[in-house]
């Protein structure tokens, strides 16, 4: 349950000193969606300007309060759930068939890393970390070191790695790519296909 | 050719179910925090974290050989155990594989207890529709 506090009306007082121009104007509702001014508000928002302005103001107000002096039932522990408008963690899917092969590519995109996980199984797979080698300094493109972190480690999951990450790396700032990789193809056909499909899910 | 494919798959006793990502934001003790988790087959990923920063990353998985999940660190700083016994927790729950990235300090043991209780609430929400969904198949 929230409380909240409303200022005394100001308009209250301004429609008594300045008997107005019935200017006819609707009043346009600022405050939060589903917020509606007592009753006794309106009934002095009519046909005055100045009241009008100051109903506005009035309304802001209490609206503002509103928000301001929301006491949680049990502050220690309210936990008020947000539908917040724009995710903190952006992320972009897709799913295609790869040479009859159906994969799943989400790409996600943290400050520090860019997560991919490419899969021809519905599961995370291998994890592999794509990382570019910061020493170099040069205009030369940096070179990457791959490094298995969970899964089988063979050349070819290092192979397949570089050549999905490394443009992915390079494009997102130099950033490493965390890796998921669950192929059921890796042939060099798929590979460059699978590399298309990233593309087409870029976060970065 | 979609369906091709569903039933090739389903010779290969594979489920090609879709990967989902959810998003969702939860006012804890002053703080916004931010979860983001991915349902996978078998398994999901979540982050946890009030900035996007990916600061380590723990897996686990139930074995038949032991009643707690065996849990590993795969990246981040080993002195840190909050994202391996999150990580540990859900997976003896929900009895999937559980990836999880815990980006939040260690420092409030108030703050982890709502995290987690926010989590497994979120987990109920999203687990009933595939709970259905299994119920369906083992009827068929």
């Amino acid at each position: 349950m929230t409380k909240y506090l409303i200022i005394p009306l100001i308009s209250h007082k301004l429609s008594r000193n300045h008997p107005g121009s019935t200017s006819g104007r609707q009043l346009r509702h600022h405050a939060a969606p589903g917020y509606a001014p007592p009753d006794r508000a309106r009934s002095y928002l009519v046909n005055d300007g100045a009241a009008q302005i100051a109903a506005e103001v009035a309304e802001s107000e209490v609206f503002l309060c509103r928000r301001r002096f929301t006491l949680p039932a049990d502050e220690d522990k309210e936990i008020h759930n947000m539908s917040s408008s724009e995710p903190v963690i952006r992320s972009r899917q897709t799913e295609k068939e790869v040479n009859g092969v159906s994969t799943q590519v989400v790409c996600t995109e943290f400050s520090n890393y860019i997560f991919i996980v490419l899969t021809q199984y519905g599961k995370m797979g291998t994890l592999i970390s794509v990382t570019p080698d910061t020493r170099s300094n040069d205009i030369s493109s940096p070179a990457f070191s791959t490094k298995v972190l969970l899964g089988k480690d063979e050349p070819l999951t290092h192979v397949c790695a570089k050549n999905l990450a490394t443009f992915v790396s390079q494009e997102a700032g130099n950033r490493p790519v965390l890796m998921g990789l669950a192929l059921k193809d890796s042939s060099l056909d798929a590979i460059k296909q699978m590399k298309e499909i990233i593309k087409s899910c870029k976060v970065w | 050719m979609r369906t091709c494919t569903g039933m090739s798959d389903a010779r290969n006793g594979e489920a090609s179910a879709a990967i989902t990502v959810h998003n969702f934001s939860e006012r804890i003790l002053e703080q916004v925090i931010h979860f983001h988790v991915m349902k996978l087959s078998g398994g999901f990923f979540l982050w946890v974290g009030s900035s996007p920063v990916l600061s380590n990353l723990a897996v686990s998985m139930g074995s038949r050989y032991d009643s707690m999940p065996l849990s590993t660190l795969v990246m981040g700083d080993p002195s840190n155990t909050a994202a391996n016994s999150m990580a540990q927790r859900l997976a003896k729950k929900t009895k999937k594989q559980v990836f999880v990235s815990y980006s939040l300090p260690m420092t409030d043991s108030n703050l982890s207890l709502s995290v987690e209780q926010r989590i497994k609430k979120e987990l109920h929400i999203l687990g009933a529709g595939s709970q259905h969904y299994h119920s369906t198949e083992n009827n068929e």
